[in-house]
């Protein structure tokens, strides 16, 4: 069984560097869409239609992609007094419930992204744009983002319970 | 007792084109004696491009609504700027009919077909030159206004709404594609003084019910609506002619201009912004899109 | 009054998350999800998930992610050592004078960044080591650190001018232009209370501080503004496209990137290597951001659709309060939030209230929006919570939260100084933005 879990984990956890480099190649493309933008309309006096769009498009991508990886490298910005003030293995079980609240917000608003992609792929919905797309490609990312973020958190939910019920002191 | 019901609009607050929900939920007081409450809500609460599903689908049971903004779903809806404003001749021609059956298609009622005439300008930093149009400017625009910019030589730039004034102001574009009202409110006058003459196209709205909402209200209640949304058509052209003439009144006395378009472009303009709009709608929708600018063609009703 | 119930319900459940210290981002869905499902029920996964799509979406937001870029490619490339040696050297042989190169630091770095946190991370690791080896006062220092680093926010460029003047809806390079004066004011402020605080207690300043420092020739001077010329490089890649209508505000940060990369180039410091770990680190910082703004959006919505929002704004018009008790609540209720949560969060949430009730109370926008970027801007590192000092205490690990949170009060007062004079003297924020 165990075999089997780390199997999934390192699996999700590959999937989740993929998107990673996926996300920061996004950054990348933004910077370069821009410049073009500015040499295209300043220089050339030809502005694209379709940068505007893109660079959108791109930052959702980058945001959403990368999300997981920050979920599982904990950089997501949180307050910490409570935890601060609490013994190890207090903070451990405090911790693990926290991060079973996140899992579940994560799950649930990834299901509702979920579903929006379904509808929105069903009814053949475009983004409102000059350089439109189908919509539920958005969908589908955003869904994507917080599902694996919810995974880790709940990755994290089990190892945080693991280890204060392993520690014997309080 | 009163029914309520939240309708959504997809404009600003102190967007122009909010007087038209203001005036219809005026008249539905009136004319109901109270017993239908309609309360605005904004864009702030919904995107304006959002509002259609949510009507189409239910969430709220009516709307405010313009076609341009139904175009991740429809394209038909965009093409109804370019067609007569003329409320009669809409209705006898069949058109209004044809949208209403259309709209039905998305599970969402139209009742009412109001607009203003013309629904758009260009607004400039540089008076209109020899060449009589845009030559080598870079304009500001939504799909919309894309076909005329490019047809008077112009490059068309997109941006998003909160940077017009900046880069107007700062030259990054030498003009920008508005609703020919609305502009004084915000501003634009101040970086972009010259009002470009003739406007064109249509600004047409849509009063909208989603359709599971509308089977609900008794029949003589429905055809009140239906009474109250043709008033509202008369209503509303005579409320914008009034309106784009007080606003250019007020723009000029603080320094803006009008300039006019060459005569050779003034004939192109309906042309080529009626072609952009029909072009983007059957590209969107198809079959739809082509028998509705059939029909209206028909009837006379769009170039 | 449904609107009140549904106001302090929605943050009341926002304000128990955050304090439980669940995920900023997290807390946000959590109450947008329960806040979606009273409204729209069964239906509101529609709503739910293109609120965070047509926040995201969008190139305006992309500038943020471009300028921490930016701020990213300036620290790796070397130009940080430049500017340091030469305002080292530029400054002489004044009592104090670490504080007076806290702050003359922070306002370049604050002309060259556009967030306080990359600024806040590069003095913590430089310059704080070297104040506390020479003995200076430990909170005093740190204090005048996040002074200093606070100026970014204010001196153009900057991010949360480029979010506060989207969300408000005003001409944003006026905005930009507008912070250079109320930046300079707060670095001479922050000048003078160090001075006075090294005038009451010499201690404060370090023993080493003064002597230590060998005597500059004139002609090392000439050096040390010369080497800093590369850096009007970047100046002029982000304000002076702008202003020559090269760029938008929002195109304005890609061609910073491109000005910080050719500073980089001129320290010998460009490399693939050193672009890829800009571009990871930004994109990640900047998704970490992002994702609380898309996450938060739609609170803001689902107040504005309960009607708190234009209640709110109906009766702070009509409790026809004196304009100047108005505009201390106004400042004093985002002051206390801020201390507590997001800045940008707030942002979303409250400017969409105030626009309205700024137009009915015939406020200058500019002068308004510029207060409230101040405001705002201290939330950064007003203690408890605030993105300023987590960067800080990631840069120095081994700083204790006690003297972060003690040593961030001072400056707190010195900004509210700030914002007492401009608030009194408006031509300070509308002079300049006039000139254009
Ligand atoms: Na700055
Ligand atoms: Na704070």
């Amino acid at each position: 069984m165990n075999k089997i879990y780390s199997g999934l984990g390192k699996t999700h956890d590959a999937i989740t560097d993929i998107g990673y480099w996926l996300g920061v190649l996004a950054l990348f493309a933004i910077l370069l869409m821009f410049c073009y933008e500015i040499t295209a309309r300043y220089f050339f006096r030809s502005p694209t239609q379709w940068i505007n769009d893109f660079t959108g498009y791109f930052l959702l991508f980058s945001t959403f992609l990368l999300a997981p990886r920050l979920t599982r490298e904990r950089a997501h910005i949180e307050i910490t007094f409570i935890k601060d003030a609490l013994s190890d293995r207090a903070r451990g079980f405090f911790n693990s419930l926290l991060f079973l609240l996140a899992t579940i917000a994560c799950i649930w608003a990834g299901w509702y992204a979920f579903e929006e992609a379904m509808r929105q792929y069903d009814r053949g919905i475009r983004t409102m744009a000059v350089m439109s797309v189908p919509r539920w490609w958005m969908s589908a990312v955003i869904s994507y983002g917080l599902m694996s973020s919810g995974v880790y958190f709940f990755r994290a939910s089990v190892m945080e319970l693991k280890s204060s019920l392993a520690s014997r002191d309080l | 007792q009163a029914n309520s019901y939240q309708m959504l609009v997809p404009f600003p607050t102190n967007h122009a084109l909010n007087d038209i929900a203001h005036l219809f939920v005026e008249m539905v007081d009136e004319k109901f004696d109270g017993r239908y409450q309609i309360r605005l809500v904004g864009e702030d609460a919904i995107p304006g491009f959002e509002q259609f599903d949510p009507v189409s689908s239910g969430v709220f049971p009516m709307a405010l609504s313009t076609g341009p903004y139904h175009t991740g779903v429809t394209g038909v809806g965009l093409a109804a700027d370019a067609i007569d404003a003329d409320p009669q001749a809409r209705r006898e021609s069949g058109i209004w009919e044809a949208y209403q059956d259309y709209y039905l298609t998305h599970n969402v009622r139209m009742i009412s077909f109001p607009s203003a005439n013309p629904g758009y300008h260009f607004m400039l930093t540089d008076p209109i030159g020899d060449d009589g149009g845009f030559e080598g400017r870079i304009i500001r625009g939504t799909l919309t206004y894309h076909g005329p910019i490019r047809a008077f030589g112009g490059s068309p730039a997109v941006m998003p709404v909160s940077e017009i004034y900046t880069a107007a102001e700062r030259g990054v574009i030498e003009g920008a594609g508005h609703n020919i009202f609305g502009n004084y409110q915000i501003g634009l006058h101040e970086v972009l003084p010259y009002l470009v003459r003739p406007g064109f196209g249509v600004t047409s709205l849509m009063v909208v019910f989603n359709e599971d909402y509308w089977a609900e209200i008794p029949e003589e209640d429905q055809a009140t609506f239906l009474e109250i949304g043709r008033e509202l058509e008369d209503v509303s052209l005579a409320h914008y002619d009034g309106l784009i003439a007080e606003e250019t009144e007020l723009m000029e006395g603080v320094g803006a201009e009008l300039t006019y378009l060459g005569e050779e472009q003034q004939q192109m303009l309906d042309q080529a912004f009626a072609d952009g709009l029909w072009e983007e709608a059957i590209r969107i929708s198809g079959e739809p899109a082509e028998s509705m600018r059939e029909l209206a063609r028909e009837a006379g009703l769009t170039p | 009054m449904e609107w009140l119930q549904i106001l302090l319900a929605g943050l009341g459940i926002l304000l128990f998350l955050f304090v439980l210290g669940v995920p900023v981002f997290v807390a946000f869905l959590f109450t947008n999800l329960v806040g979606a499902m009273y409204f729209f029920g069964g239906r509101g996964f529609s709503i739910f998930t293109n609120s965070i799509y047509d926040t995201l979406a969008s190139s305006s937001l992309a500038t943020i992610a471009l300028f921490i870029l930016m701020g990213e490619v300036l620290f790796r490339s070397g130009a940080t050592d430049a500017v340091f040696r030469s305002t080292d050297t530029l400054i002489g042989r004044v009592k104090g004078r670490d504080f007076v190169l806290s702050a003359a630091l922070g306002t370049i770095f604050g002309a060259l960044s556009g967030a306080a946190m990359g600024v806040v991370a590069m003095l913590g690791r430089s310059l704080l080591p070297q104040m506390l080896a020479r003995g200076s006062d430990r909170r005093l220092s740190i204090g005048a650190i996040l002074g200093g680093a606070n100026l970014a926010p204010i001196i153009p460029p900057s991010v949360l001018i480029i979010v506060i003047g989207m969300l408000a809806n005003i001409s944003i390079s006026r905005f930009l232009i507008a912070g250079i004066i109320p930046g300079l004011i707060i670095a001479c402020l922050i000048l003078l209370y160090t001075s006075v605080r090294i005038a009451i207690n010499p201690g404060l300043a370090g023993q080493a501080s003064q002597h230590d420092v060998p005597v500059r020739s004139f002609k090392d001077k000439v050096v040390a503004v010369i080497q800093l010329l590369p850096f009007s490089v970047i100046i002029f890649f982000v304000m002076g496209f702008i202003l020559l209508g090269i760029a938008t505000p929002s195109e304005s940060a890609a061609s910073g990137v491109v000005g910080a990369l050719l500073a980089a180039a001129y320290y010998k410091k460009l490399s693939i290597r050193m672009i890829l770990e800009s571009v990871q680190s930004a994109a990640a910082v900047s998704a970490v951001i992002l994702i609380i703004m898309a996450s938060s959006k739609l609170f803001s919505q689902l107040l504005s659709l309960s009607g708190a929002t234009s209640a709110i704004a109906q009766l702070s018009v009509a409790t026809s309060l004196d304009p100047l008790v108005m505009l201390f609540i106004m400042m004093l209720i985002p002051f206390i939030f801020c201390m507590f949560m997001d800045q940008i969060a707030i942002s979303i949430v409250i400017i969409p209230i105030y626009a309205p009730v700024i137009a009915a109370l015939g406020f200058d926008p500019l002068w308004f929006w510029v207060l409230f970027l101040i405001n705002v801007t201290i939330g950064g590192f007003s203690p408890p919570f605030g993105y300023v000092l987590f960067a800080f205490k990631a840069a120095a690990p081994e700083l204790k939260v006690s003297d972060l949170y003690a040593a961030a009060w001072p400056f707190v007062g010195v900004f509210i100084l700030a914002m007492v004079i401009i608030a009194m003297f408006p031509a300070l924020v509308t002079w300049l933005p006039g000139m254009l």
